[in-house]
């Protein structure tokens, strides 16, 4: 697992976490993203349980343990959040944030315990991050993929948290850090979005809320990071797409087929 | 300090493993120690059954030994008297074996409650034993990494000791404050863990040693059950024709008895593995 700094201002720093070399090839490559404000964290969907080990041993470079805050979940997938109980093994005060529609799921990882969850209201919210003066923006993202799903976004350094939108499957470890040119990434995110994403209108909006905030980075749970003329581009891609299509193979459906 | 033997990245690709290997032996065994205690509560709910079973048998002999001494003539005048005060005694048995299969069911539950969060713990604390070594891992150097190797004997038991000695390697290591912080946090993190794990093994040891003695409670009192079957049996077979009734009666409470010793042998072979289970726990 490495880690580098994405961002930084006067008020805090964001921090990926990912692409694992040591990585068990049977589950997904995700990233993981801290913020740390003032010595205090908040980690933007902390990943599985069987990453966790190396998440966790990365993450002891960057800030003490028991200063993570808040933990966040995008939505309730395993990949996002099954590593929930560890990290309130070592943190029984942080509080989980998620949509409000997954408190009662994502409790069910807590194995035992009294998680302290906070559901998002379905129209977002601030999060401040106790013991700092840093504020980030949940911002909806619902049916992209999950019913109810956010991404975050810090206005001091225009850094979008995007979960799973804007997420490539990468032949490995390697891949580029950073996407500046959308051309050949196209090929490793369309399949995901197609049967991943469920509402071409919900995705429109999600869209349209993103290019109201004018986002310097955008960063995906899955692939690469996308920077500079990437990031138009990418939301033009978003933009162009008609998801939430399945073709089961059948003659009949062979004329709604989707351009990949 | 022994000499560097191990070079890092051979430490954290193989010791890290096999470290690894023997915490999930562990776990695979607590599991295994949760289905004994399964097994065993899943036995008492038979015993329980047969409990009741017999009571309706015992009470079914009450009314015919009394039909049978009322309807008797001069010659056969003390047969209905033997078979009913044996039916009365036979009654009252299921009554005191009631509470020691409840009892017995309490601590099947205590044992799966326990095993199944020790179950939950042990992955827990498997994953921060393995985040602690890849940082002292990555940390370390040949140095750290040198004598780490050397004291993974103490780690692979999965005692405290073995933390104890990381915790020190870990302080003679020239690192990051953030990073030594960190280290100590996991580390408190792991022994709290292998405390509650002894601790709740500590307990379901108990348990199944309890257990062993109300086997031995219900053992008794099946005894007698058998012992009253037997003396119906005899009684009936000196009954002639009127017997019949009660011959198929003593082969009803014979059966029952012995499905009852079936499930107290299962019941004790069970807490048998469950005590060489937690011998291999070290508890
Ligand atoms: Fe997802
Ligand atoms: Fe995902």
């Amino acid at each position: 697992m490495k880690s580098s700094v994405i961002a930084e201002s006067g008020k805090l720093r964001w921090i990926v976490l990912g692409r694992d070399p040591d990585r068990n090839p049977q589950v997904i490559d995700t990233n993981q993203y801290l913020i740390v404000a003032d010595g205090q964290g908040m980690l933007l969907d902390p990943g599985g349980i069987e990453i966790f080990p190396r998440v966790l041993a990365e993450l002891t470079r960057h800030l003490a343990l028991d200063r993570i805050r808040i933990l966040f979940a995008s939505h309730q997938d395993p990949d996002i959040i099954s590593s929930l109980p560890l990290w309130l093994d070592l943190n029984p005060e942080a509080v989980t944030y998620c949509s409000r529609l997954w408190t009662g799921f994502i409790a069910h990882f807590a194995t035992g315990k009294d998680a302290r969850m906070v559901g998002i209201p379905d129209s977002g919210m601030r999060i401040g991050i106790p013991g700092s003066s840093a504020q980030l923006l949940a911002v909806p993202a619902h049916y992209c993929h999950s019913s109810g799903n956010f991404s975050i976004y810090d206005e001091s350094t225009g850094t979008l948290f995007s979960g799973d939108i804007g997420a490539a499957l990468l032949p490995d470890h390697e891949a580029g850090l950073y996407v500046d040119d959308l051309r050949d990434h196209i090929a490793l995110m369309a399949g995901f979005h197609l049967r991943w994403m469920p509402s071409t209108v919900a995705l429109r909006g999600w869209v349209a809320r993103v290019r109201a905030l004018s986002p310097t980075l955008i960063c995906p749970q899955h692939g690469s990071i996308f920077r500079g003329a990437a990031i138009a581009q990418l939301l033009d891609w978003l933009d162009s797409l008609e998801v939430g299509q399945w073709d089961d193979g059948a003659p009949a459906a062979a004329g709604k087929r989707v351009a990949a | 300090m022994p000499q560097p033997a191990v070079p890092i990245a051979a430490f954290t690709a193989h010791d890290v493993e096999a470290v690894l290997a023997a915490q999930f032996a562990h776990q695979v065994d607590i599991t295994r120690l949760f289905s004994v205690g399964v097994d065993i509560l899943n036995a008492a709910r038979a015993l329980d059954t047969m409990g009741f079973e017999l009571q309706l048998l015992a009470r079914n002999g009450v009314v015919q030994a009394a039909q049978l001494n009322h309807g008797a003539d001069a010659a056969h005048a003390g047969e209905g008297q033997t078979l009913l005060a044996l039916a009365e005694i036979l009654s009252h048995c299921p009554r005191q074996i009631a509470p020691e299969v409840a009892g017995l069911g309490a601590h099947c539950r205590a044992i799966a409650s326990h095993t199944a969060t020790c179950t939950s713990l042990a992955r827990r604390h498997t994953q921060h034993l393995k985040s602690l070594l890849l940082v002292l891992g990555r940390e370390g150097g040949d140095a750290g990494a040198a004598t780490l190797a050397a004291q993974l004997e103490t780690v692979r038991l999965g005692e405290e000791a073995g933390l104890v000695v990381l915790q020190r390697v870990a302080d003679g290591l020239q690192i990051e404050p953030v990073v030594r912080t960190n280290i100590r946090l996991i580390a408190a993190r792991c022994s709290a863990a292998l405390r509650e794990l002894e601790r709740l093994l500590e307990e379901t040891g108990t348990c199944l040693r309890e257990t062993h003695g109300m086997l031995h409670g219900i053992g008794r009192i099946a005894g007698t059950v058998n012992y009253l079957g037997i003396n119906v049996a005899i009684e009936a077979a000196h009954c002639d024709r009127r017997g019949e009734n009660f011959r198929q009666l003593a082969a009803d409470i014979q059966a029952t008895v012995d499905g009852f010793e079936q499930k107290l042998l299962a019941i004790r072979l069970s807490a048998e593995r469950g005590r060489v289970l937690l011998k291999a726990l070290g508890a």
